[in-house]
Parts: C-alpha cells; structure tokens; sequence
C-alpha cells in the first residue's frame, strides 16, 4: 500500500479545497482510516507520520483524536531514534489530557531520556514536560529529583529548559517548591544569562502567583542584575518583578530609585523605559511623602504624556501610555488631569482598543467638575453626531437617525467602518455601563445636579440601543427616592416619556427600553402630586397598546393609575362642582374600560390588580352616581348640611357626624391605599446591621420531639389557643417601644375575652405558660379561623417620625451633611442639593458593629488561598539565607515558630491560619515599637 | 506568562496553534476564529494590541464564559503583528511586558526566516512540524527560553541536524551521531549583548 506523507496529505487537503465542502470532508475521512492503520501497525517511521498528520488535522479542523492516540504517542516518544522521539513528544501536549493511565506508562520513558548522558536528548523530553507536568501531579511528584538535578546539568541549554519546567512542576507539587526554592536561587547566579533570564522568569511567575512575601529574599540577586546586566528582556522581568516586590517592603523602594531614574534616562529601548516607568507607579515609589516622588512622578507623567501626544507616530506607545495613566490616577489625579484634552481625543480614536483603554482611563479620572463634560462627550458616542442629546425631543429625533445608520444596508460603507465599529453592540453595552457607572460612582458623590442625571438617564435609554433597561430603571428610582427635590422634574419628563408610544413601541422587543418605561410609571404613580395633568397621564400609561407589553409592566402600570386616581379624586374633592362630577364620572369609565382587557388575562398577577381595581372602581362609580353635585364651587372647609345621605357611605367616616361633606366620600376610597408611608432608600448595610435576636437558635429544633410529645393533650384542650406571641428582642429603644404597645394591645382583647369563658381563659394560661418558651411551636390551621383572633390582632401604624430622633445613625447622617455643606460652600457658590446618601438603617444599629461585620467578611474573602500560593517559603529560606538576610527580619519574625510551618502547607489552606498571623505581626511591629 | 501562539493568514486559516494553557480543542478553535474575526476587522495603522469588549481568554478553571463581562483583574492582552499574509498572534497575561511581546513575535518572525530562507506562507504550510520545533527553541511552557536570534537559530540547526542523521542512520541506537549544538560554530556567549542587538536590529 502506498502510505501518505503528511506533505501529500496537505497537498491533498489543498487539491480538495477548492472543490466542494462534501469532498473535503471526504478525503478527510478517508484520510484519517489511513492514519488509523499506520497507528496500529508495527512500523514505526509510518507510526510516528500518522501521529504527525493527526496533530496537523486537529490543529485544522475539529476532529476528535482517534481512539488510543495518546497510546500510540506513548510508543513513538519510547523509540530510540531522535526525529520519531521528537515528533512523539511534539504531539505528547496534543494527546494527554488529563491524569490517565498514558501519563503513568511515560514516567520511565521520560526520566530515561532526562538523564541520557547524550546532550541533544534532554531537550526533547523537557520541551513536552510543561504541558505534562500540569496535567498530572503524580508525574510532576515523580520527576521533580530529576529536574532539580538537572539545575546543574553542565550544559546551559538544558539547565534552562530545566529551570522553566520547575513553575508547572511546582505548580503540581507545591511542596517541591520548599525543596527547590534554594536551588532555583542559585541559577539566578548562574554563569549563563539565558539560564539567568528563564530563573527570572519562573520567579516572576511564582511572585505573581503566591505574592511577593516569599521572594523578597531574593532582592539582592535581583538587584545585582538590575544593575549589572544588559539584556533588556532580563531587564524588562526584573524591573516588572521590583514592581511585585516593593509595596510588601518599602526600603527596597530606596534602594531602587538610583537605579531605575538612571535606566530612565540612559535606555534606548522604550519597551524598557515604559516598563521602569510603569514599576515606578505600579510599585509605590510615587509616594508623595518622599521628596523624590513627585519629580519622579512628574517625570513618569510626561515620558507617559509625550507617548500620548505623539500625533501620527506609535499608536502602540499611545496605548500602553493610557494604560499606565490609569495606574498613576489613584495617586496622582491632577498631574493625569493636565491630559485630559488627548485623552478626551482618544475617545475619538478610530482603534477600538485605544477607545476602550481611554474609557477606562476616563472613567477613573471623574471628578465633580468634569464629570458633565465626560458624560456627555460619552453620551455623544452613543448618538450619532449630528444629534443634540441634551433634550428630549431631539433624543427621539436622534433615535431614528441610528434606526437609519445600524440598518444593514448602510454600514457596508467601508468609509464607515470606524462608526461601525464604534457601534459594535459590545462596545456600545460597555460604553453605556461606564457611563452609568461613572454618573452613580459611590453613590453620586460627583453630581453636582440631579435635574442633569435624570436627563442623561432617559437619554441614555433612548439612544442607547443596548439592554441596559434594568439598570437604568434602578437608577432612576434610586435619585428620585433619594433627592426630594428632583421629583418634580422627573415626573415631567417622565411624563412625556409614558406619552411617546414610539418609545413604548420599541421597547416591546426587550431591548432594554423597558427598563425606563417601568421607572416612568411607578414614579408617575408614587409622585402623582407633581404631575402636570394626572388624566393624560392616565390616559398613557393605560393606552391602547398596554397589552401587548410584558405582564411585570401591565401590573405596573394597572397600579400606577390606581395612585394616580386615588391622588387626581383626593385633590379634586377640594374644588367640587358639576363639572369636577362629570369629569370624575367620564374618567371612571374610561379607567374601567382601560382595565377591562386585563380581566381575562392569562397572568395571575395583572388579572388580581384589574379584578381589585375595577371592584373598587364599581364602588366609586355607584357612589358617584348617586351624588348629586352643589351647584356651585365650595371649599371642603365650609359646612354645608343639605347634601343628601350616601348610600354605602363609610360607617367609620372620620368626618364629624353632623354634616356630610360636599364631595363624595368615596373620593378618598383610594389615597390612603398608597400614602401611608413613604418610601426612603435603604442603607447600603441595613440588612447586616439587623441583629439577630438573642434567643433566635437557628439550630434549636422547631418543635421539639418532632412535634409529637404534645399531640394528646392538646386535642382536648380548646381549639381557640394563641400563641404568645413572639416580639423577639433587641432592635433598640424604638422597637422596644412598638412591643410594648404590641403587647398593650394584646392584653386588652384578652381581658375582653375572658370575662366570658373564664374556664377557657383559665387553661390558655397554663399552656401559654407551657409554650412561652417555644416561638416555634407549630398551631393547628383551624386556630386562626376563630373569630375573637382578630380582636387579637394588634394593627398599630408603623410611624417612625417619631422614632427618628432615637437613630443614631439618622444624626450622623445629618451632621455629616451639614458638614458637607459647609466644606462646599467655602468651595464653590452652589452647595450641593441635598440627598439622601446614605439611605436607612434599622433603628439600634450603629456604624461600628457594620464596620465589624464587613471586617468579618473581608477575612473570610483573605483565605482563598490555595495551591501553590498557599507555601509560604519565608520560614525555609530565613534558614538558607547567606548574608544579606538581615534587611528582611521581620518577614521571618512572624514564622520562626517551625511547628507552625507545618499548618501552612497547601493541604491546609485555611483563614484562621492566615488571620492569626497577621495578628502575630501585628504584635510583633508593636513590640519594636 | 504566554498564553497561546497562533498564527494565521489573512484568511483565518490557522497555520500554527500552540496552546500553552490547556483548553478543550473546542474552545481553541472559537477562540482562532474569534481572534481572527477581530483582528481581520481592524484597519491598517492602529495599535498592535488587541482590546475588545467581548473577547474574554477563557482560563481552564472557568468553563462558562461571560460574554461582554471583563473580569475583576483580568489582564490577558493579544498582542499581534501582521507580516504580509500571515498574522502571528500571541495571547499573554500581565507578566508580560506589552512592548517586549511585540519584540519576541520579531525575534519569532526572524528566526523562522533563518530557518527557512525566505520563510513563506507555503513554508509554514508544508513544514508546520519545524514551525513547532522552532518555536519550541524560544518559548517552553509558556515562559520565554530564549530571545537570542543566533542561540535559536543555532539550537534549531543542531536539532535538525540530528534529526537528519537519526533518520540516515540504520542503527537505531543514534545518539553517538547526535550532534552537540554548543560544540560547534561557537555562537555561544552572544547572549550577554544579544537582546539589546535584536532590539536595535528592529529599530527600537
């Protein structure tokens, strides 16, 4: 049989590929029962050719390896000759995957050829080991003694190879990392600079793993070749390496500045100098505490400047500038500042990366005087050019000119490739979150003007075109609940918001416009008061189209207008006359019509809300309909006593009994139904700061015995048994208020009740005694049902007006405000308008036991420590330390303890051994003290 | 470290793909063909880095990929250089130095050219074997072995030297014949100085 060459597959595989897919696929197939043959044949020369055509087609096409392929490569890498052993081990990575038995067959193959006394032979075997050893921890256990004998294999190729097999190996093997970590810090000595750059390499890679702590001892090595060598790409590890380094020991900084400052003006090669320029930043030798730092930041700033200006040159050296500017921010945001025209201009760039890179870099350089320009120059990305995006008209108007640009036929002009790009719906979802994000960083602490957030908001809904709906509806609710005074505005633009059935239109395809849509109606609802014309926002909110809208949005919306209703009838009764009569009547009808479609309705929720609403709708209608309005205009307050009785009226009027009001009572059937309490945002942390009450045992069973010891007795017992009721404890004066009142109030149905069954009464104490103890204590359904339970139930009105002034919490707030005031009056003319920022806490709580808890939850988040970060090498190398150990004592002072290196190893990766040493530090820095 | 090498042509066939983070060979070859969608989407002269709001490496450890959502802390960068049809794609995390990725991919580049004479498309076609042993000579495991144009080269001409000779030879126990690559030409030692010669070679 004539056997391919993998050249005359690939001629084949090209001859095919221009005929049809179907004859591609064919010769593949075809190709590849050929290859299974060789792989099963004794031949290894055409073995070792199949092996290599398999590894050519899986690189090409999505084909599965052959069934044994990995075993066919074990036999290839075990043959004696060079070229087959050296395509076996090429495909070796290709073939293992995982910890299968292959691995195991390879071990004395591999470990033969390491220590082949022949020099081209190790290579080979070294080569595959990364991808091998990574793959399996036993191999990595079993051949860690060969590599670290190779560290001083006498030729420099192998020792290299051999170095940067120890980071997966280790990798695997933790534990070798104790074992080798001396050895690996003798090559950094070595006599071979490529053996020295891979030893940098591997420890750069070991540092950005398990952080720097362990490597620190290796700073004078690391420094002999800062200054010493000039192989730019060593320089470029050991300089980005300092940069892991210096933020976990300050003096290194010192030490390094002579150094770097003279690589930063003698280096021609930029890759270098932007990476000195980087480690400078990234590395904290910035601090302005230092003299030195800020002319070295301001030297680091323009080197980073001069790359940004650079018009027409390097976009490359554009790119890493912005990307290092987002480092030197946090520190050094007025220096940043001076760039901000180039940077506002690489938001304009055509390149994708660069725009994505300055937004970034935009994004972190937000103050409260840019933040208007910025937002509205990345609102200007999302609409087109040509629009005005500040108003809301030209909002829509700028809608249709995107309809235009993004439908297909226009983008195919490659003269627009860059907008097209610009578009990409990725890029335009990334955008708008930055945005977004940027407007409420830490909660709005940049916004000068709500009016203006509010805008950008719907704005950014309209021209957005990506599914950003339910952020925005958070943020929406979010200023409007926080700033009272913005709500005014909001509720009338977003009142023209309900009003565009265009917008409402789109949105149906769940493309996010939703989102502000559900905002707009609740807010219209909540804030009904500030609408200019409560009908027509009915009228919009329940328009014709409603239906076709998703269900979560039709039950919003049947809600909304019942507010809106409640507040239009509450308001209207003041000025009651005829007109206001028929108006109400004509709008009752059409509110009843408007629900009407949602009576039949397929959603449990919707049908409930226009059930409910119309049977109340019905009341108000037949109470209408009986009222005969006054002739003339009257004021609620006047007394006017010829108004005939109502029928259905309320028993309960809270009006004197003398008289009936002018209007129909059932006008306010529907306020109170909304208005009881209004609704401020929650604090960030109000949920932990409840504290769990004493006595709640989360672990204690809930009925004890399982619920059966009791059952006997209490089926003689009544059936009417209460429970005491359990008020829980704790929560602060306020809530110890309302129990106290919740318990008042159960005394008195008591008593009520048991002057007529005093037997009855009799037993219910003893079991309440019995029970007292037991919140959890399960009752029979049928208890409920009892009549005299709701006397029983105590219904008090929550008011925490007057519970105010006990929170804490709530006072600090204001004073802190006020404070805020103060400072930004002396800064600028107009103080800030006044929010809410913090939003409430639960009374009781304070600021300390919520700093506790997320201190609490900051340690658990310390422990993921796992793996080859988990070895923690300072105890071992305190002991190999030769000499220049003595800058890095107290590294050592927190683990001279031996025995508790033990608990360190990876097999053990908890907290609370990370915890308490942070302590021992800790105690250790005071007593130096 | 690096993550992957990839090379393909102007038309998305990949010539070379060496992955040195395992992946499932599904996911290698959307991420070929995600690479390439972008990269053959971006006009001449911009940046040699690339930078997209949905282009997310997936790690081995995670196997469900967000799309649009960068994680907290992810630094994968694909840096690219594009010679005449061919586009040499590597894919490194932020040990890498953004500026020194690029000049590796050059040293890559020259090295393929020594090896082949006038490397082209068609080279790396019918010899994607030789393409993997060079590329072997510059990088292991993902770590850089060797940024000296002159060492790889003269460790490539060694291994095929032996490979030539182990394939001539009918005695299959070679390694007598092997060659010893440091023994001869006495190309070693350039090392010291070299980097900063390929650096100023390629004019940075």
């Amino acid at each position: 049989m004539f056997e391919r060459t993998l050249q005359d597959l690939i001629r084949g595989l090209r001859a095919h590929k221009a005929s049809s897919k179907a004859q591609e696929d064919a010769f593949i197939a075809e190709a590849m029962v050929e290859i299974r043959e060789e792989l099963r044949g004794k031949d290894m020369a055409l073995k070792a050719e199949g092996v290599l055509k398999i590894c050519y087609l899986m690189m090409l096409y999505p084909i599965p390896a052959p069934p044994e392929f990995a075993f066919h490569v074990v036999e290839v890498m075990s043959s004696p000759r060079y070229h087959l052993k050296q395509i076996g081990y090429l495909a070796a990575p290709m073939a293992f995957s995982g910890d299968t038995e292959e691995v195991v067959l390879t071990v004395n193959g591999i470990k033969k050829d390491l220590m082949s006394p022949h020099v081209p032979l190790p290579p080979l075997p070294l080569t595959a080991l990364p991808h091998l050893l990574s793959l399996s921890p036993s191999l990595s256990t079993a051949l860690h003694p060969d590599l670290l004998h190779l560290l001083t294999h006498s030729s420099p190729r192998i020792r290299k190879r051999a170095v940067l097999c120890l980071l997966p190996c280790w990798e695997a093997f933790p534990e070798g990392l104790r074992e080798g970590f001396p050895r690996l810090r003798e090559r950094l000595q070595d006599s071979d600079q490529g053996v020295v750059g891979a030893t940098v390499g591997v420890v750069m890679e070991l540092a950005r793993r398990q952080g720097g702590k362990n490597y620190l001892p290796l700073a004078p090595e690391l420094f002999g070749i800062l200054t010493g060598s000039t192989n730019n790409w060593m320089l470029i590890k050991v300089v980005k390496l300092f940069a892991i380094l210096t933020p976990l020991e300050p003096r290194l900084v010192r030490k390094l500045l002579p150094p770097i400052t003279s690589l930063i003006s003698s280096t021609s090669a930029i890759s270098l100098l932007y990476e000195c320029v980087r480690t400078c930043i990234v590395g904290g030798m910035l601090d302005p505490d230092r003299a030195e730092g800020e002319a070295l930041a301001r030297v680091c700033v323009e080197k980073l400047g001069g790359y940004l200006r650079d018009e027409g040159g390097d976009q490359n050296l554009r790119y890493i500038a912005l990307l290092a500017m987002v480092k030197i921010i946090p520190t050094h945001p007025s220096m940043v500042a001076e760039y901000q025209d180039e940077i506002m201009e690489s938001l304009d760039d055509p390149d994708v990366s660069i725009r994505m890179r300055a937004l970034e870099l935009v994004t972190s350089m937000v103050d409260r005087d840019n933040l208007q320009t910025i937002a509205d120059q990345l609102l200007s990305h999302l609409a087109p050019p040509e629009s005005n995006t500040s108003t809301l008209p030209s909002a829509v108007a700028s809608l249709t000119a995107i309809a235009n640009q993004l439908s297909p036929t226009a983008s195919k002009d490659p003269a627009t490739t860059s907008t097209s790009v610009s578009l990409s719906p990725a890029y335009r979802l990334l955008l708008t979150q930055k945005l977004l994000s940027i407007v409420s960083y830490d909660t709005y602490v940049n916004v000068t003007d709500f009016e203006w957030v509010i805008s950008v908001l719907i704005d950014v809904a309209y021209v957005s075109h990506v599914d950003v709906g339910q952020e925005i509806k958070r943020l929406v609710l979010d200023v409007v609940g926080r700033v009272k005074s913005v709500r005014q505005y909001a509720v009338g633009v977003l009142e023209k918001v309900l009003a565009d059935e265009e917008f409402r239109d789109r949105g149906r395809d769940g493309t996010g416009e939703d989102g502000l849509i559900e905002a707009a109606i609740w807010v219209c609802g909540e804030y009904s008061s500030y609408l200019s014309s409560p009908l027509s926002a009915i009228s919009s909110i329940l328009s014709p189209t409603l239906h076709l809208s998703s269900s979560c949005l039709i039950s919003l919306s049947l809600h909304a207008a019942a507010k809106i209703f409640g507040h239009y009838a509450a308001s209207t009764s003041s000025s009651w006359s005829s007109d206001k009569h028929e108006e109400c009547k004509a709008l009752v009808t059409s509110i009843k019509s408007g629900l009407e479609p949602f009576l039949s309705t397929g959603d449990i929720e919707v049908q409930e809300r226009a059930f409910e609403f119309t049977q109340l709708l019905n009341f108000v209608q037949a109470d209408l309909t009986n009222h005969v309005p006054p002739s003339k205009t009257i004021s609620s307050s006047s007394p006017i006593s010829d108004i005939p009785e109502i029928e259905g009226g309320f028993a309960d009027s809270d009006l004197p009994k003398d008289g009936n009001p002018p209007y129909p009572k059932s006008l306010f059937l529907f306020e109170p139904l909304f208005t009881s309490h209004e609704l401020n945002a929650v604090a960030y942390k109000a949920q932990e700061a409840v504290r769990i009450p004493e006595e709640l045992d989360l672990d204690l069973e809930i009925v004890p015995q399982g619920g059966f010891g009791d059952l006997s007795d209490e089926d003689e017992e009544s059936e009417e048994e209460k429970p005491a009721i359990d008020l829980g404890e704790g929560g602060g004066e306020g809530m110890e208020e309302l129990r106290r009142v919740l318990r008042e109030q159960e005394k008195k149905g008591k008593r009520r009740e048991g002057e007529t069954k005093e037997e009855r009464a009799k037993r219910r104490a003893a079991r309440k005694a019995k029970h007292k103890d037991d919140p959890y204590y399960l009752y029979d359904k049928n208890e409920d049902a009892q009549e005299d339970d709701i006397d029983e139930i105590p219904i008090v009105k929550l008011d925490d007006s007057e519970l105010a002034p006990l929170d804490p919490t709530s006072i600090s707030t204001k004073s802190k405000s006020k404070n805020r005031n103060k400072e930004k009056q002396k800064k600028e003319k107009a103080p800030p308008p006044e929010f809410d920022r913090t939003g409430e806490l639960p009374e009781g709580s304070t600021s300390t036991n919520i700093e506790q808890n997320s201190k609490e939850v900051n340690d658990d988040a310390d422990k993921a420590v796992d793996g080859l970060a988990g070895i923690d090498l300072t105890s071992h190398t305190s002991t190999s330390n030769r000499g220049s150990s003595s800058r890095f004592e107290e590294y050592k002072e927190a683990d001279e303890d031996e025995s508790r290196k033990n608990d360190d190893l990876p097999a053990t990766p908890t907290a609370e051994i990370e915890v308490v040493k942070v302590k021992r530090k800790k105690k250790g820095d005071k007593k130096k003290k | 470290m690096i993550h992957a090498v990839l090379i393909f042509n102007t038309h998305g066939k990949p010539r070379l793909s060496k992955f040195f983070t395992p992946l499932p060979p599904l996911v290698q070859q959307s991420l070929i063909s995600q690479i390439f969608s972008l990269i053959s989407d971006r006009p001449a002269g911009v940046c040699n880095f690339l930078d997209a709001p949905d282009l997310v490496f997936p790690t081995p450890g995670s196997t469900i990929v967000e799309k649009g959502k960068r994680k907290e802390g992810d630094d994968t960068r694909v840096i690219y250089r594009h010679y005449a049809t061919l586009y040499f794609v590597f894919v490194v995390d932020g040990a890498e130095s953004e500026l020194g990725i690029l000049d590796l991919i050059q040293v890559f580049v020259e090295s393929l050219d020594r090896s082949f004479e006038n490397v082209c498309e068609l080279d790396l076609i019918f010899h994607f074997d030789e393409v993997h042993h060079v590329l072997s000579e510059i990088i292991q495991g993902g770590l850089v072995l060797e940024t000296n144009i002159n060492e790889i080269s003269a460790c490539v001409q060694a291994a095929s030297r032996n490979r030539k000779a182990s394939a001539a030879s009918s005695n299959p126990l070679i390694p007598s014949v092997l060659a010893v690559p440091g023994a001869r030409g006495g190309s070693r030692g350039g090392s010291a100085d070299g980097a900063r010669r390929w650096l100023a070679s390629i004019g940075v």
